[in-house]
């Protein structure tokens, strides 16, 4: 499994390598966490890190959002949910989910057997499509969020 | 052989028996569910589009759900969805609006083996969602 694990963390590193992305490696882990830098939103540079790991038969990748949803007010939050389900419909492979302690993450899953470059850059940069399009489009709308969430996004 | 013959063939595989609506593109496969308390009959839905095959189990009406209890429910699937592997839920539209379990498969390298890992993961879903999390729901709600 070791092994395996080894030769598909060496694809990932590539595919990273590829991107040009900045990364560091966490041995325990044996995850890669990554620094994406994102488009400019109203004045501010804007990055986000990404975890990418592997986990008994699966690439798993995931981009946690800082914010707790459960901070919000039970009206907004419903609210919130409730938008990230309706766009759950309509990205692909890639999924809006929730933590246990309440933050907001993008993630995917490869299994083993179908990884390839194609696949993992297609995912990875979906999962980055759908952080962008959470910034632009969701947290706007949640005059709360965006003050919570401008320290942990602006480089 | 083209995906739909392809589809076709996954499906006589499963054993299944299915709608085609060639007008649409896409597929009703209607499923008996069984669950802890009993068969619950799903509709699936298989859509075929240009990049990709979304398959989608409606599960639950919106409407349905007493308004008290959406955002615990909403959480939970999206607990699940963050959680569970290949497990997705969402809401989706439909002349009305449901909470739908879904998967989606890549129409370019399609593979039958793949598509039905996908299909058994949207029923996996739906059996988790009937089993564990709709229940602790309308207890909680009776509580109240």
């Amino acid at each position: 499994m070791q092994q395996k694990d080894g030769k598909i963390l060496a694809e990932i590193r590539e595919v990273l390598n590829k991107l040009g992305l900045k990364y560091e490696f966490d041995e325990e882990k044996r995850a890669f966490l990554v620094e994406i830098p994102l488009e400019d939103f109203m004045g501010l540079n804007l990055y986000t890190k990404a975890l990418i790991g592997v986990d008994e038969g699966w690439i798993v990748g995931y981009i946690p959002v800082f914010f707790k949803t459960k901070e919000l007010g039970s009206k907004l939050r419903e609210k919130l949910y409730e938008t990230l389900l309706r766009v759950n419909s309509n990205i692909s492979e890639v999924a809006f989910g929730l933590t246990k302690e309440g933050y907001v993450a993008v993630n995917f899953e490869i299994k083993n057997e179908v990884m390839d470059e194609r696949v993992l850059l297609s995912e990875f940069m979906g999962m980055v499509f759908a952080i962008i399009y959470f910034i632009k489009e969701i947290f706007p709308h949640i005059p709360k969020m965006v003050e919570a969430i401008k320290p942990f996004y602006i480089s | 052989m083209n995906v739909v013959e392809e589809l076709k063939e996954a499906f006589k595989e499963m054993n299944l028996k299915v709608y085609y609506s060639q007008e649409g593109n896409f597929f009703i496969v209607p499923f008996k569910l069984k669950t802890k308390s009993g068969e619950k009959e799903v509709k699936i839905f298989v859509e075929i589009s240009e990049n990709w095959i979304l398959t989608f189990g409606l599960l639950e009406e919106v409407d349905n759900i007493p308004p008290s209890m959406r955002p615990h429910l909403y959480e939970d699937l999206l607990e699940k969805t963050l959680y569970g592997r290949e497990i997705k839920y969402s809401l989706i539209e439909i002349d009305k609006e449901y909470i739908a379990a879904q998967a989606e498969t890549r129409r370019q390298a399609f593979s039958r083996e793949d598509f039905k890992v996908e299909f058994k993961g949207v029923l996996a879903a739906a059996l988790i969602f009937y089993d564990e999390i709709l229940p602790k729901h309308y207890s909680l709600d009776k509580t109240i």
